[in-house]
C-alpha cells in the first residue's frame, strides 16, 4: 500500500524529472554526434569495457569452436587457420602488386605515384570480437590496439579488399568504421578510367553508394572501383568494390552509382591493418594529378 | 539498494546478462530480429518490483548500455527514461491485465521505442534502419512472457530458497 501512495506522490515530480533526464540524453546525442566533443570520453571508454566484449564473444566463440570439433580434428583447424593468414598475406600482395602495376601503366604519373607509393608491407592481423549493426552505425570491434603498434585511422582490409578504418582506439582493442557506415567516404577512382570520386556507405553491408556523379562520366556496369590514394589515409590501389546499378537522378543531370564491396563485411573474421598513408602531402600528389589531367584535356 | 541481498544479486545479474546479451553477435536471419533486451529486464522491474527501478537508475543504466554498445552516447538512456515513466505511469492498471493482454502492450510499447530510437538516431547521425527494425517489438512480445516467468521463478525461488 504504502508503494502505492508513494508512486502518486511522486508524479508530478517523476515528470519533471523525465523531462531533465530527456534533456540531458538529447544534448548528449548532440554533443556526441553533431559536436564531437566526447571523443576523448570514448577513447577511455573503450579500455574499460573490452572486458565486457571479452565476455559476449564467448558464445560466438564456443558455437565455432563446436563447429570445428565435429567437422575437423583440431590439426586439420591449425592448418586452415595457417593457410588462411598465409592466403591474406598473399592477397596483400597481389593488391600491392596491382597497384604498381597501374602506376607503371599511367606513364606520366609514375614518378610521383611511386613516391607517394606508401610502404604497404608491415601490417599486422587482428580478430574481430564484435560487431555493431543495430543502430546502422557499422562498427567492429577488433583485439588489437595501440599496444600492439596500431594508430588512428589505420586501413583495414580482408582477402577481398577494402573493410574500413581504426576509429577509437585502445590499448588492446579498436574500433572499426566500416566502408559500408553512412558517414564514410572514400576518396576512390575507377580502376579502368580513373575517374575520381567519394565512395560512402549507406548502412547496407551489401551496397555502397557513389552520391551526385557527373552524367558523362565515363562509368559502366561491372566496372572495378578502387582507392585513389588522395587525401592521405588510405594507399592507391586498394579494391573497394564494382559497379552493380547506375541510376539517373531525376532532374538534376547527375548519376547515382551503387557498388558491390569487394570485402566480405557479413562474413568477417579477421582482418589486415595497414598503417596509414602519411599526410605528408595531400597538397604535392593532388596537384601534379591536377596537372596531368589538363594537360591531357 | 533496499531490499534482501538476494533480489539485488538477481535484479543486477539480470541487467548485466541483458547488456551482454545486446553486444552478443547473432547469426544473419537472428541478428536484426534481436530484441532490445536491456529494455525487457526494465520493464519487468519497473512493474513487478519498482523499487529497483526509478527514472535516475533507468537513465544510468541507459547510459551504462551506451558505453558498452560503443554507439551513440545518450540514446538507450533517453529511451529506457521513456519507457520507464510511461510504465511507472500506467503499472497499476498493467500489472492487473492478463499475461496476454500485457504482452500486446508491451508491443505496442516497444514500438513506441522503435519510433523513439529512430528520431534520437536521426539527431545524432543519418540512419536507415532495414525493416526487420520493425519486427524488433513483435520479438520482444514473443520472449516477454518467457521473461517474466523465467524473472518471476528467479525471484521467488531465491526468496524462499534460504526459508527451506
Amino acid at each position: 500500500m504504502s508503494e502505492r501512495s508513494d508512486f502518486f506522490n511522486k508524479n508530478a515530480d517523476s515528470t519533471l524529472a523525465l523531462l531533465v533526464y530527456c534533456a540531458i540524453a538529447v544534448a548528449l546525442v548532440v554533443v556526441d554526434r553533431r559536436l564531437n566533443y566526447l571523443a576523448q570520453t570514448r577513447q577511455s571508454l573503450i579500455d574499460w569495457v573490452r572486458p565486457i566484449w571479452q565476455i559476449s564473444e564467448i558464445p560466438a566463440r564456443l558455437a565455432r569452436s563446436a563447429e570445428g570439433y565435429f567437422i575437423e580434428r583440431s590439426s586439420l583447424l591449425e592448418a586452415n587457420a595457417q593457410l588462411r593468414t598465409e592466403y591474406l598475406l598473399q592477397q596483400q600482395e597481389l593488391f600491392q602488386l596491382r597497384s604498381q602495376g597501374q602506376s607503371l601503366a599511367r606513364l606520366s604519373r609514375l614518378v610521383t605515384t611511386i613516391e607517394a607509393q606508401p610502404e604497404l608491407g608491415s601490417g599486422q592481423f587482428a580478430r574481430v570480437m564484435a560487431l555493431d549493426f543495430s543502430t546502422n552505425q557499422h562498427r567492429l570491434v577488433i583485439n588489437q590496439g595501440s599496444s600492439s603498434g596500431l594508430v588512428l585511422n589505420s586501413i583495414a582490409i580482408d582477402e577481398g579488399g577494402l573493410v574500413g578504418q581504426v576509429e577509437t582506439l585502445g590499448k588492446n582493442v579498436a574500433s572499426l568504421i566500416l566502408v559500408s557506415d553512412p558517414q564514410h567516404r572514400i576518396p576512390a577512382q575507377a580502376v579502368a578510367g580513373g575517374e575520381r570520386f567519394y565512395v560512402s556507405g549507406m548502412g547496407n553491408l551489401r551496397t555502397l553508394v557513389i552520391e551526385k556523379l557527373a552524367l558523362n562520366t565515363a562509368i559502366k556496369l561491372g566496372d572495378r572501383i578502387q582507392t585513389s590514394g588522395l587525401g592521405g589515409v588510405f594507399p592507391e590501389g586498394i579494391p573497394i568494390g564494382v559497379v552493380v546499378k547506375l541510376n539517373e537522378i531525376e532532374g538534376e543531370g547527375l548519376l547515382r552509382v551503387e557498388i558491390s564491396p569487394a570485402a566480405k563485411l557479413n562474413a568477417l573474421r579477421e582482418v589486415y591493418l595497414l598503417p596509414p598513408t602519411p599526410a605528408v602531402g595531400p597538397i604535392a600528389p593532388s596537384r601534379t594529378l591536377l596537372g596531368e589531367k589538363l594537360g591531357a584535356r | 539498494m533496499q531490499g534482501s541481498g538476494r533480489e539485488t544479486q538477481v535484479f543486477l545479474f539480470a541487467i548485466a546478462l541483458s547488456l551482454i546479451l545486446q553486444l552478443v553477435y547473432l547469426p544473419a536471419p537472428l541478428g536484426p530480429l534481436k530484441p532490445w533486451f536491456l529494455g525487457m529486464v526494465i520493464c519487468y522491474y519497473v512493474l513487478e518490483q519498482p523499487r529497483f527501478i526509478g527514472l535516475g537508475r533507468a537513465f544510468l543504466i541507459g547510459l551504462t548500455a551506451d558505453a558498452l554498445n560503443g554507439a551513440l552516447f545518450g540514446e538507450q538512456a533517453f529511451r529506457l527514461c521513456i519507457m520507464t515513466y510511461l510504465l511507472l505511469r500506467f503499472r497499476n492498471r498493467l500489472r492487473f491485465f492478463p499475461l496476454w493482454q500485457q504482452t500486446s502492450l508491451i508491443a505496442v510499447l516497444f514500438f513506441n521505442d522503435c519510433i523513439l530510437a529512430l528520431w534520437i538516431r536521426l539527431l545524432g547521425t543519418i540512419s536507415q534502419p532495414g525493416f526487420a527494425f520493425w519486427l524488433t517489438p513483435l520479438t520482444a512480445a514473443f520472449l516477454w512472457p518467457f521473461l517474466f516467468v523465467v524473472l518471476d521463478r528467479t525471484r521467488r525461488w531465491r526468496r524462499r530458497a534460504p526459508r527451506l
